[in-house]
């Protein structure tokens, strides 16, 4: 921006209130365009136990089709608050913003939540490209990332307009993959050498960055371990090919000097499964489900 | 520093002036057929054995015993060895670096990464006695237990991660060691307070002379400690 006599003290004052106010939310987008990899079940864990641990945190539903965030938290569904907050100029994001409540004799916890719209499931592409751009999330968080220490969102799995908003505004993004589903890891490759590497260049700032992929589902044995292993390495060879290295992206420890392939998993099981019919995320329910989530979020957000 | 000092230097050592030590547990076929390979390719020992200076042209082995049994086996006259200095460091050192013997992690003061990387070692092992432990949920709760204060390794039993006395407990005790602290006099801390047993936790409240300490339960007792 050039700088003189007539702006000088707006510039300033703009910098300084970033200065002041710098942002501390992390904005995480939990995507993959496969669907049934457990976006939604990470999303709703990760909020759970990041609020447990004492952070604040939103969580937004942005699988309008789906809506399967906002009905796993038992949160009724809006009716164009969200759309009218992202299409129009004077609405803000603070709006459709509900609050989910958990609470034992011992604990009391709650996190906000922005639920799905049903006004956008219906929405062609088209028309909603009339209404907004890309960068509307985004700069609608403004307000948030004062407030919250981590935004997440729960996208859906394509890369439709609505999928790429949620892109856009992410800081970093979290790839759920199953071991014994080749597609996801081959979409995971996908959104890694095109799709965020388009939203990067678009957004110039060097954001969002994806995370190293992880496991989620039933677990693993050696001889299923290999296969995907053998996958992958498929996946990497095709990517060098196009003079992409997405090592670091599927391996994240191994180095020249060690060959380690080890992924991170999160097992997911009957009891995390079920809880979404009591409308509690998980780890408020499952001591195991508890511990697999903090590794998780210790792993990708806390050290 | 002696003129004639060889610490460090490698040498052509003659195969009879050097004592075997603790020799190697290798099966025999690895050293025989390693044997022929050294012979097929030119006899000599690249990687060298590691001994220590036992006295005038005497010698022996603190490790790569594997290569000093194939020399043997191969019937070399002379092997190439490093000598090294006879401390114990040095002897358990190069053991480690040598792959012969398994090093050991602090627990009292391990971070959450190594204690993960150390229990997935032991997990992953062959026949591992851990196979059942859960990564994730046992890292966790060791990493969040008071473990600086632990005298031994029987804790780790009742953080319910399916760590139970016995051969599980013994696999733990070959990757970590303990160098407690003692417990110090006024606990505040809650967590910590969290994980003693009610009957610790009474034993605590009397010393520091709260009443009505019979009719109380964990949690009232952690309040009034905390």
């Amino acid at each position: 921006m050039a700088l003189d006599l007539s702006n000088v003290d707006r510039v300033v004052a703009d910098i300084r209130k970033k200065i002041e106010s710098p942002s501390r939310a992390l904005t995480v987008t939990i995507y993959n365009n496969k669907g049934g990899v457990g976006k939604t079940t990470t999303t709703v864990n990760l909020a759970g136990i990041l609020t447990f641990l004492g952070k604040k945190v939103l969580v937004i539903d942005f699988d309008f089709n789906q809506q399967d965030l906002t009905s796993a938290l038992g949160i009724p569904a809006s009716n164009g608050v969200l759309k009218a907050a992202l299409t129009d100029k004077n609405v803000g994001l603070e709006s459709a913003v509900n609050q989910y409540n958990f609470s034992t004799k011992k604990l009391q916890l709650s996190f906000d939540i922005i639920p799905a719209d049903n006004d956008l499931a219906n929405e062609s592409d088209d028309k909603l490209r009339t209404l907004m751009q890309m960068r509307v999330l985004y700069k609608k968080l403004e307000f948030a990332r004062q407030e919250y220490d981590y935004i997440l969102i729960d996208s859906s799995p394509n890369w439709r307009f609505i999928s790429q908003l949620a892109v856009y505004a992410a800081d970093v993004i979290l790839i759920p993959t199953k071991h014994n589903n080749l597609f996801s890891l081959e979409n995971a490759a996908t959104a890694l050498q095109k799709f965020i590497p388009e939203i990067q260049a678009d957004k110039g700032d060097g954001n969002p960055i994806a995370l190293p992929i992880f496991f989620n589902g039933e677990k693993i044995t050696q001889p299923q371990l290999e296969v995907a292993q053998k996958a992958i390495n498929n996946i990497l060879k095709n990517a060098k090919k196009d003079k992409f290295d997405l090592l670091p992206y599927f391996y994240p420890k191994y180095t020249s000097a060690k060959k380690d392939l080890h992924i991170h998993q999160v097992p997911s099981y009957a009891n995390i499964a079920n809880a979404v019919f009591s409308r509690i995320p998980a780890v408020y329910r499952d001591r195991s489900a508890h511990d697999y989530y903090k590794d998780l979020a210790k792993e990708y957000f806390l050290q | 520093m002696k003129i004639s000092n060889i610490i460090g230097s490698l040498m052509h050592l003659y195969l009879d002036e050097i004592e075997p030590g603790e020799g190697t547990d290798a099966p025999e076929f690895l050293i025989k057929a390693t044997a022929n390979i050294l012979k097929q390719k030119g006899g000599r020992n690249w990687l060298p054995v590691i001994v220590k200076e036992t006295g005038e042209d005497k010698y022996q082995v603190i490790s790569n015993s594997f290569v000093y049994a194939v020399a043997e086996e191969a019937g070399l006259e002379r092997v190439w060895c490093i000598i090294a200095d006879d401390s114990d460091d040095t002897i358990t050192l190069t053991k480690i670096l040598a792959g012969e013997e398994k090093p050991k992690i602090n627990l009292s003061t391990a971070s959450r990464d190594e204690i993960m990387a150390a229990l997935q070692y032991l997990i992953e092992q062959p026949n591992s006695e851990l196979k059942s432990v859960k990564l994730a949920v046992a890292t966790n709760r060791i990493d969040e237990a008071p473990r600086l204060y632990w005298k031994n390794f029987e804790p780790i039993t009742s953080l319910k991660c399916g760590i139970t006395k016995g051969k599980k407990l013994d696999a733990i005790k070959s990757v970590f060691y303990l160098t407690p602290q003692s417990m110090p006099d006024t606990i505040n801390d809650v967590t910590i307070l969290r994980t003693m047993t009610t009957v610790e936790l009474k034993a605590i409240a009397k010393k520091r002379g709260i009443a009505g300490i019979t009719k109380m339960k964990k949690d009232a007792l952690i309040e009034a400690l905390s």
